[in-house]
């Protein structure tokens, strides 16, 4: 009897701890835990580690994460952040303004002892956010300081007015320095895992198959709902919703928007969306060569395509039409329609142009699905129906991705589909990730005059101002068109509804998890 | 010695034909077979006829509508559609499932057939060669052929493709390369056991150069396994082509191609099964009718049921 007692009781044990496991499906594994630049590898890290700052709870408000509070200098050039006191890494390092430091020095200097970039590390999601590496051309981060214990200081190459949203970006969380030098350069893979002061300890990651976290008991804030959380990848959105389905997995990230009526539809789970996303996909039409160096071919290009019937059908309640490169939620917008579909247009102005019969072109299409396109090929379809339909007679293609990225850059695609998702909350994340004078190259662009706007509405001191000079940029853009925006999607995920409290916000699901319970 | 062989062939031939037709028209199988062959290539022919319109133009409009042969008359109603509308659905492009069937089978049939033509050209050249010269020449084409059969045939393919790029263009040559050896595997054991036949060393000692021998008499006597052997691999042939464009490598889309229309339903299978269904049910047609024909005439041409 008593044997049997013991027997229930451990099968109700093996009951809770199995009820306690929040297994995810995303569209992959990890490619790091350590710095990645992928919402695959942000995701699961971001339980580890946290960043100075983080975002209101399913916003993209910044608030008080491993920082307490902030403040800038006169002209926003020097950045002091008073550190959260009493907080150590899982590895019982403790967390200070020395632990700051040894962070950003890791990731801005070449030359510092645990960068191994050199060796293969990749870091380039930093290079994004802060201009390059020190002492690259544009490089942003001069110094860091330590003032005291919980105080740390960074000393920038200029002003930057939105230098915490910077902060808050999903790739900056902190590691342990005692787990980052005793790791070397396999730090993040994995065999080693990485440390951190999150609400969840990385336990195992098996190659190929899953990542396991498990509850940090000691957390200094709110301690995790569920026990263990499983991230599993699973490549295809069909396949993501048919285990969320069959009940395999727990949360289904970034699932077809085409799903959306049968996660709406169904008993079991519901769709899950943040208000409003911060991404952006648009068609690039490359400029340097002939026929898009003339702005008419680009205005009918832009007139020919019934942006709001491609939208509708491929993206379903989940999106909205896209019709400049800020998107909705962020400042410095005109929030206008400049070229709605007017096919009778488009064929004036390429007759104008010379082009009465039309001409071939080639239209490039990505090879994989990504938030701002997630059926690329079927949107390349329908465009390239509505472009023959005035004459441009635009052949499809594709090519791996890793190439993709490459080739746009050098001008080898007349036209192209990419987008943006943002890295942190600030129009200068959009308009320079596409428009300074390094990424402009990707439409053949050369306007020095916009150039020079950007880097001053980079550093303007206020609000006010800022959001006049990003109008300003938008007015340049929608004169010159060196690109369509095209779309503003919303992520899908399908959340079971045994599971409570996930709050993806406009920066994707890189949120922490310890808001999310699981009932048996 | 022309007046010879051109009384002789003609009558050998001709008797042969017709007791090979005689033999084929009591094969019901083949009867089918050959069937459905002749209403693909004249659906293929006559598709602009029979569906009017461009395969390839988008109507966003008419997106993802189930087959309205098998609609029920409520749902026709409910939609304002009429049973002749789509028949066999449209996709998520909003096109006419019937007529990119119908277009489909103006690629498949002309990929497939002209890979076979290529191959079967091709690869009795080789066989020819190889079994009539013998020694190392014989070797080597041997050797060809075994390396060229040392890797599955898709694979193969895929593997050709891969290097050249993907494209019909390229996806046809892949196809007739990887059918080549078994035109000269089986041309040259046919020219094997012809080299030594009586006419062969007459032709010779009347001397007739080796081309006039090995594609005057040798060729025609080997030509009823080849036909066989046709028939067969261009079912193969337009499966090859459909497995090519469904996974990228063939036809690019938005081509009217069975392979690219499943891998376009591949994804919404669970939504919209007809997507996937039409062009499958007519790459499975398709290369049965070919199978069929191609089983029933190795039986009429088999020498051992004389």
């Amino acid at each position: 009897m008593k044997r049997l007692i013991a027997l229930l009781a451990a099968l109700a044990l093996v009951g809770t701890a199995a009820a306690q496991t929040l297994i995810v499906g995303q569209s992959g594994l990890p490619v790091t835990l350590d710095t990645g630049q992928d919402g695959n590898s942000l995701t699961p890290a971001i339980q580890v580690v946290e960043r100075l700052v983080g975002f209101a709870q399913g916003s993209a408000q910044v608030e008080p994460l491993l920082a307490t509070s902030w403040e800038p200098n006169d002209d926003s050039s020097v950045w002091t952040f008073h550190l959260r006191e009493g907080v150590s890494f899982t590895d019982g390092t403790p967390f200070n303004a020395e632990a700051v430091k040894f962070n950003f020095d890791r990731w801005n200097l070449r030359d510092h002892e645990y960068n191994f970039v050199d060796e293969g590390k990749d870091f380039t999601s930093f290079t994004y956010v802060f201009g390059g590496y020190h002492g690259d051309p544009g490089y942003q981060i001069e110094s860091v300081e330590v003032v005291d214990e919980y105080t740390v200081r960074f000393n920038l190459t200029g002003s930057i007015g939105f230098f915490p949203q910077q902060l808050a970006s999903a790739y900056f969380g902190l590691h342990s320095p005692a787990a980052v030098a005793a790791g070397g350069i396999e730090y993040g893979t994995p065999s080693v895992g990485v440390v951190g002061t999150g609400p969840f300890v990385f336990t195992e990651w098996i190659d190929g198959d899953r990542v396991v976290l498990t509850r940090n008991d000691d957390y200094w804030g709110q301690v995790a709902g569920v026990e263990r959380i499983v991230f599993r990848g699973i490549e295809s959105p069909t396949t993501r919703l048919a285990e969320l389905e069959a009940g395999s997995i727990d949360m289904a990230l970034n699932l077809s928007p085409e799903s959306y009526d049968i996660v709406a539809n169904s008993s079991d789970f519901r769709p899950v969306s943040a208000e409003s996303d911060l991404v952006i996909g648009y068609l690039g039409m490359h400029q340097a060569n002939s026929p898009f160096d003339d702005l008419r071919v680009r205005q009918a290009f832009a007139y020919a395509i019934d942006k709001e019937a491609v939208v509708d059908a491929f993206y379903g309640e989940l999106a909205s039409v896209a019709n400049e490169f800020v998107p909705p939620g962020l400042f410095g917008r005109l929030d206008q329609d400049p070229y709605p579909y007017d096919p009778e247009r488009a064929r004036e102005l390429l007759a104008e142009a010379g082009y009465p019969n039309g001409f071939d072109t080639q239209f490039w299409y990505m090879p994989v699905s990504r938030p701002y396109y997630p059926a690329p090929r079927d949107v390349a379809e329908a465009v390239a129906s509505y472009l023959a339909d005035v004459g441009i007679r635009a052949e499809l293609m594709t090519e791996d991705w890793g190439i993709y990225l490459e080739d746009y850059l050098q001008g080898k695609f007349p036209i192209y589909m990419l987008g943006w998702s943002a890295d942190f909350a600030d129009p200068d994340n959009f308009i320079s990730s596409f428009f300074n004078e390094a990424n402009a190259q990707g439409f053949g662009y050369d306007n020095p005059e916009l150039f020079t706007l950007i880097s001053d509405a980079q550093q303007a001191g206020s609000l006010a101002e800022r959001e006049l000079l990003y109008q300003q940029i938008a007015q340049v853009l929608h004169d010159d068109l060196p690109a369509l925006p095209f779309v503003n999607p919303r992520t899908l995920n399908g959340v079971r509804n045994n599971v409570d409290g996930f709050y993806p916000n406009a920066l994707g699901s890189t949120v922490p998890f310890n808001t999310i319970t699981k009932q048996e | 010695m022309t007046d010879a062989t051109a009384t002789t062939a003609p009558v050998r031939g001709s008797s042969l034909g017709r007791d090979v037709l005689r033999r084929l028209l009591r094969h019901p199988t083949g009867i089918l077979g050959a069937a459905i062959i002749v209403l693909f290539i004249l659906s293929a022919i006559f598709a602009p006829l029979l569906r009017p319109g461009d395969p390839l133009r988008s109507d966003l409009r008419s997106r993802n509508i189930p087959p309205t042969l098998v609609m029920s008359p409520t749902d026709l109603d409910a939609r304002g559609l009429s049973r002749g509308d789509y028949p066999l659905g449209t996709d998520a492009q909003g096109r006419d499932l019937l007529r990119r069937v119908l277009y489909g089978g103006r690629i498949s049939l002309r990929v497939g057939l002209l890979a076979v033509l290529m191959a079967m050209s091709a690869g009795t050249v080789l066989g020819l060669i190889g079994g009539y010269f013998g020694g190392r020449v014989d070797m080597f084409v041997v050797w060809l052929v075994d390396i060229l059969l040392a890797f599955p045939g898709i694979l193969l393919a895929i593997s050709i493709v891969a290097v050249l790029g993907p494209s019909l263009t390229n996806a046809l040559i892949a196809i007739s390369i990887t059918q080549i050896p078994i035109y000269t595997r089986i041309v040259r054991s046919a020219t094997l056991a012809l080299k030594g036949s009586e006419y062969v060393q007459a032709a010779q000692a009347l001397g007739s150069g080796a081309p006039r021998i090995v594609f005057g008499h040798i060729l025609p006597n080997s030509l009823s396994p080849l036909l066989v052997q046709i028939t067969m691999s261009t079912g193969t042939a337009i499966l090859d082509v459909a497995a090519l464009g469904f996974l990228g490598l063939g036809a690019q889309p938005p081509a009217a191609e069975w392979g690219v229309m499943i891998s376009d339903g591949f994804n919404r299978f669970r939504e919209a099964p007809w997507l996937s269904i039409a062009p499958g049910l007519a790459i499975f047609l398709s290369v049965i009718g070919f199978n069929l024909l191609g089983d029933a005439a190795r039986d009429a041409l088999d020498p051992r049921l004389n």
